[in-house]
């Protein structure tokens, strides 16, 4: 029996339609769904017929999937060793990644066809399309509904942040993946299906308050940053869209508009809870 | 008038180049932080169940 399925991640929709589903949301994304609704990606699954290799090869991510340009648009192949060496995946998209089809080997069909890494690179697509941008950090809610946005790379304490705000914190968007958007003329804060070790993640957002880039010192101190240096620091803990000119500028002028918006500082933190005072307690401005 | 612009006026600092170098396997999708996991979405994987854990 056909299936038709709503996610909101970020703020963008996607329809997912599958004529003979033989697999079932789970838990993260499970979190995600939400109730028909127009929405503004639509996405078909099959299973994977015998399609001539064609296009020429764009980026190699070095790990599972390889991006291909396509006359009318982008093909994802996503490879493992276990299966062979056919793509086990094959999505194909439109030129903006709004419409795809993606086609599964029939013995993966009880595999959810936006597993990963699949679901996070179509969303990376779409935010470098003028959306917003996916960082590496820990997005915290206060109890004000103030977002706070603690980015790092791995290591770098996203995890041990979201632990110590447990109990002062309204929700934890997730304590690895955090999408920012403008929504208003103001900034916010997403949560992504995509966690850490402490497996926080949560659909919903919250209006961004302050950037903290996150390091581990031997005193807690707030250090303002030169935007320039912001911006910098923030790319870093970005996934850019290395292949496309058009796509990383556009990330790198909207993370100026991040630095311009709210204030972006180091936290150097001890991983003592009493941080979190020093978060709250610091003016915004 | 033009001596207090002179006085105001921030004083010329070379600009300064910084690197902040990225990580592949953090900057691109795909990479497993899990070595031991199984599943389709980690690099060289060989088990055929599905994995949850996110790459960096």
């Amino acid at each position: 029996m056909p299936r038709e399925s709503y996610l909101s991640i970020g703020g963008i929709t996607f329809a997912i339609h599958d004529p003979d589903p033989q697999w079932t949301w789970d838990d993260p994304v499970s979190r995600f769904l939400v109730a028909p609704t127009d929405a503004e990606i639509v996405l078909n699954v099959g299973r994977a017929s015998a399609r001539p290799p064609g296009g020429s090869l764009v980026f190699d991510s070095g790990a599972v999937w390889r991006l291909f340009r396509e006359e009318h648009g982008y093909r994802i192949e996503c490879r493992s060793e276990a299966f062979g060496p056919d793509p086990y995946k094959t999505a194909t998209f439109n030129e903006d990644f709004t419409r795809g089809t993606i086609e599964m080997l029939p013995q993966l069909a009880h595999l959810n066809p936006l597993e990963y890494p699949l679901d996070e690179v179509l969303i990376s697509n779409l935010l470098a399309r003028g959306r917003g941008v996916e960082l590496h950090s820990c997005g915290v809610i206060d109890h004000e509904g103030r977002g706070h946005l603690f980015v790092g790379v791995s290591g770098a304490g996203k995890t041990t942040t979201a632990r110590l705000w447990d109990g002062r914190a309204s929700g934890i968007v997730s304590d690895d993946r955090v999408i920012v958007r403008e929504r208003d003329g103001a900034m916010w804060m997403f949560g992504t299906p995509w966690h850490g070790e402490a497996e926080l993640s949560m659909p919903g957002g919250a209006p961004l308050s302050g950037v903290y880039l996150l390091v581990q010192a031997e005193a807690n101190e707030l250090r303002a940053l030169e935007p320039a240096e912001a911006v910098a620091r923030l790319f870093r803990c970005t996934f850019p869209l290395f292949h496309d000119a058009a796509a990383l500028d556009f990330t790198l002028s909207f993370l100026e508009r991040i630095a311009a918006s709210v204030p972006v500082r180091e936290l150097r933190f001890t991983r003592d809870r009493i941080v979190v005072d020093l978060v709250l307690w610091t003016p915004q401005s | 008038m033009k001596k207090d612009n002179e006085q105001t006026k921030k004083s010329y600092e070379k600009p300064v180049v910084r690197r902040f170098p990225l990580r592949p396997e953090e900057a691109v999708l795909g990479f497993c932080k899990t070595s031991a996991s199984t599943g389709p979405a980690a690099f060289g994987c060989r088990g055929q169940d599905q994995c949850f854990t996110g790459g960096s």
